[in-house]
């Protein structure tokens, strides 16, 4: 009975592999066939090729240039070989998309218009579920534009735009001695990719610099991005009247905000690193009017401020990782009901500023018990239960006064400002608002956080810094010696 | 006039007495100690990937300079020639063929030469502490730190010497510099917070640049920071100072002003010395 049936068993794959092959042979009569388009070739244009094409087709490109717009109108695979590049001739779009399910994949793309008020992008999209994958997009005003697309899938694609470098200076030229809030700079590129009114779209892995905004979200519910990485634009990803998106695994360098979300709610975002937003104007994560989000395992690293809310309620701030900023989280008393627990909140030289010297109403720092890991708390854990037994107060005289008049800041760190933050300790008699966090933990809380290798120094430097160390040390024993074997003259 | 020699013979004097005098041996274990300490005990307890910006390892270290290394230098440098008033030697000193000046300037450098010495000693060995444990301070920042913190030295032993010359007696001198050291570093700085509340910008600034050049310790603290952190450290209401100190003329200006600070005590305690029969 056993053999019979392991024999049976052997025979299943090859019985699998029969049927397969006799229903290969009978569609193929209607599968799709494949289109050739080369610069030598009997087609020459990608248009041609796809006027020629039925749906489901597939159009293969040979290396080479092809110049003028493309215009997609048939769910046709558009697949280049080894980065054909099509140059849209400055003019409007380089790609236009107007039937569903095409695939572009394969290309470098250049050239559209430079008319904002046209919205000229590289490929724009105005159909549903489309692959855009690996593909080049350089030198266009948008790279991508969704135009009330829905359910495609943009992914590992490069966006390059026009070469306005240093948006962080730029954004800070017109500066005066009364900086606001928000980044001035508008910038006159466009997005690297923009959503407007789109929908279910899935944007992952993309590498996008020097645009305007990285990948911007205009009136665009329900969008998932994952794992794409955004440098030197004005806002890493912009979220403007866009509900219901997730964001995870991104990493947002040197923009002038790594993420701004703007009257928007039910944002997720996960896992991201938002670094090196720097400048007098710059944030790593900035929510203006941004209500009922979450922010879980990310991590904020050497930003001028790291996360700063405006007008903004009811949104989560859980377990990320707050370090090296000039001010970790700036909370602006417009901003109530917001929830701040289990995060890590390490060497900010400024943990929690509060600019009109109050906390605001019903935010919170801690919740059930728990709450955040503060490096600079000084109480003790007596019953050894991992938290502490007096609260957290944030702030002293010195940060008091920064806030009143914010030249007192070029007195940081002197011993004055030090004097003034221990006397407030000895003596707690100045009225200083402050947050209150009833459950600090007095050890870092041990989180689910991005991999921050990149951010590692090489090793190479340690020994360079071990020299210049030895160095300094053989200096100063060279002179020590000198002296002894003078002594003993 | 001022022969090369005769400074150096008394430099080199003044190095050995140094040395010997126990001060500057307990001064280079202590900042040494206190450096290594900091260093140590600051990185571990670090959770960030290593990574590492304006924080609180450099923002001690620099807490460390600036309370210690003008104590020590003005304590050093004030006892000095007062010291060799009181005790007579410095009589005996200038019946030997040397001018004053060369006695000023043979103790300037003999004491500067010392506390480099000592101040390299305690940074390199926190140094390596960094390298061993981390490795993740920007180089040329850690090196401008030092080269500042001994150009912060210098310009105290400078004063410190001034403090010497005007005074009869070591204690006296001691005492004097303590007091100079209270000013310089806590009540000007309690000061000048008070006039930076002032609300109007406009006149704010211009009166925190003249504050800052008026006080060494103040100007490499910002320089300091400016280097470590960048220019956004200060706020942007500050951005018109900070961006000026950063520009051509404004390092210019800071660089002028702290070799005033720094050879202009000198100079004057030359010039009283040389005028005065007080020992």
């Amino acid at each position: 009975m056993g053999k019979q049936r392991k024999r049976f068993q052997a025979n299943y794959p090859g019985l699998i592999l029969g049927v397969l092959f006799w229903a290969l042979v009978w569609t193929k009569p209607i599968q799709a066939q494949t289109i050739e388009v080369s610069p030598n070739g009997a087609i020459t244009s990608i248009n041609e090729a796809i006027a020629k094409a039925e749906p489901g087709d597939e159009i293969t490109v040979q290396p080479g240039v092809y110049k003028g717009q493309v215009l997609i109108d048939k769910s046709v695979k558009l697949i280049g070989l080894n980065y054909p590049k099509i140059e849209g001739g400055n003019i409007g779009d380089a790609i236009t998309i107007k039937a569903d399910s095409v695939t572009v994949q394969g290309f470098e793309v250049r050239g559209s218009g430079r008319r904002l008020e046209h919205s000229d992008a590289g490929i724009k999209i105005y159909s549903k579920k489309n692959i855009i994958k690996d593909n080049h997009i350089l030198d266009n005003l948008f790279g991508l534009y969704l135009n009330k697309a829905s359910q495609n899938i943009l992914e590992g694609n490069l966006i390059q735009g026009l070469p306005v470098q240093k948006k962080l200076e730029k954004s800070q030229a017109d500066d005066n001695q009364y900086a606001g809030l928000h980044p001035a700079f508008e910038g006159d590129g466009g997005d690297g990719i923009h959503l407007f009114a789109a929908s279910e779209n899935m944007v992952i892995n993309n590498t996008i610099k020097d645009t305007r905004d990285g990948i911007y979200f205009n009136y665009a519910s329900d969008n998932q991005l994952i794992g794409n990485r955004i440098s030197n634009v004005r806002y890493g990803i912009h979220y403007m009247y866009s509900d219901s998106n997730t964001f995870q695994e991104n990493t947002l360098l040197n923009n002038v905000a790594g993420a701004a979300l703007m009257f928007s709610k039910d944002i997720t975002f996960t896992e991201n690193i938002f670094a090196h937003s720097r400048g007098h104007r710059s944030y790593g994560l900035l929510f203006a009017t941004c209500d009922d989000s979450l922010a879980e395992g990310n991590i904020f690293i050497d930003n001028t401020r790291g996360a700063f809310f405006d007008v903004s309620l009811r949104n989560e701030f859980r377990n990320n990782l707050v370090a090296s900023n000039d001010v970790g989280i700036d909370l602006i008393s417009s901003s109530t009901d917001n929830l701040f627990v289990g995060n890590n909140l390490i060497d900010n030289l400024q943990q929690v500023a509060m600019i009109a010297g109050q906390v605001g109403d019903g935010n919170a720092f801690a919740k059930d018990g728990q709450g955040n890991y503060w490096n600079d708390y000084r109480g003790f854990d007596l019953d050894r239960n991992g938290i502490g037994d007096i609260p957290y107060l944030s702030g002293d005289p010195f940060t008091y006064l920064m806030k009143k008049a914010p030249a007192v800041r070029l007195f940081l760190n002197s011993p004055a400002a030090t004097a003034l933050e221990f006397s407030e300790r000895m003596f707690p008699i100045i009225n200083v608002p402050k947050v209150k966090d009833s459950y600090p933990y007095v050890e870092p809380i041990n989180l689910q956080l991005p991999n921050l290798a990149e951010f590692s120094v090489p090793a190479s430097s340690n020994k360079v810094l071990g020299g210049y160390s030895m160095a300094m040390l053989l200096v100063a024993g060279l002179i020590f010696y000198r002296v002894r074997k003078q002594r003993g003259v | 006039m001022m022969s090369g020699a005769n400074v150096m013979v008394i430099a080199e004097k003044e190095l050995l007495e140094s040395m010997r005098s126990r001060w500057l041996v307990t001064f280079t274990i202590i900042f040494g100690l206190l450096a290594l300490l900091i260093s140590f005990f600051g990185l571990s307890g670090m959770g960030v990937g290593g990574y590492q910006g304006f924080n609180r390892v450099t923002a001690s270290l620099l807490n460390l300079v600036l309370y210690l290394l003008p104590l020590i230098a003005l304590v050093i440098g004030s006892s000095t020639i007062a010291g060799e008033k009181e005790v007579g030697s410095l009589h005996v000193l200038l019946t030997q063929p040397v001018s004053k000046s060369e006695v000023i300037i043979g103790k300037f450098l003999g004491l500067a030469l010392a506390l480099t010495a000592s101040i390299l000693a305690g940074f390199g060995s926190a140094g390596v502490v960094i390298a061993w444990k981390t490795g993740t301070i920007n180089i040329v920042d850690y090196l401008v730190f030092v080269i500042l913190s001994i150009v912060l030295t210098l310009v105290f032993l400078s004063m410190s010497l001034l403090i010497s010359v005007v005074t009869t007696r070591r204690s006296q001198a001691v005492a004097l510099a303590i007091f100079v050291w209270f000013f310089t570093i806590l009540v000007y700085d309690f000061l000048a917070i008070g006039i930076a509340s002032l609300q109007q910008v406009t006149v704010v600034v211009p009166l925190l640049l003249t504050l800052l050049l008026l006080n060494p310790a103040d100007m490499v603290r910002v320089l300091v920071i400016l280097q470590l952190g960048g220019e956004e450290t200060f706020g942007p209401t500050l951005a018109a100072l900070t961006r000026m100190m950063g520009s051509g003329s404004g390092e210019v200006l800071l660089g002028v002003v702290l070799f005033l600070w720094l050879f202009g005590p000198l100079g004057l305690s030359v010039w009283i010395f040389s005028r005065k029969q007080d020992y």
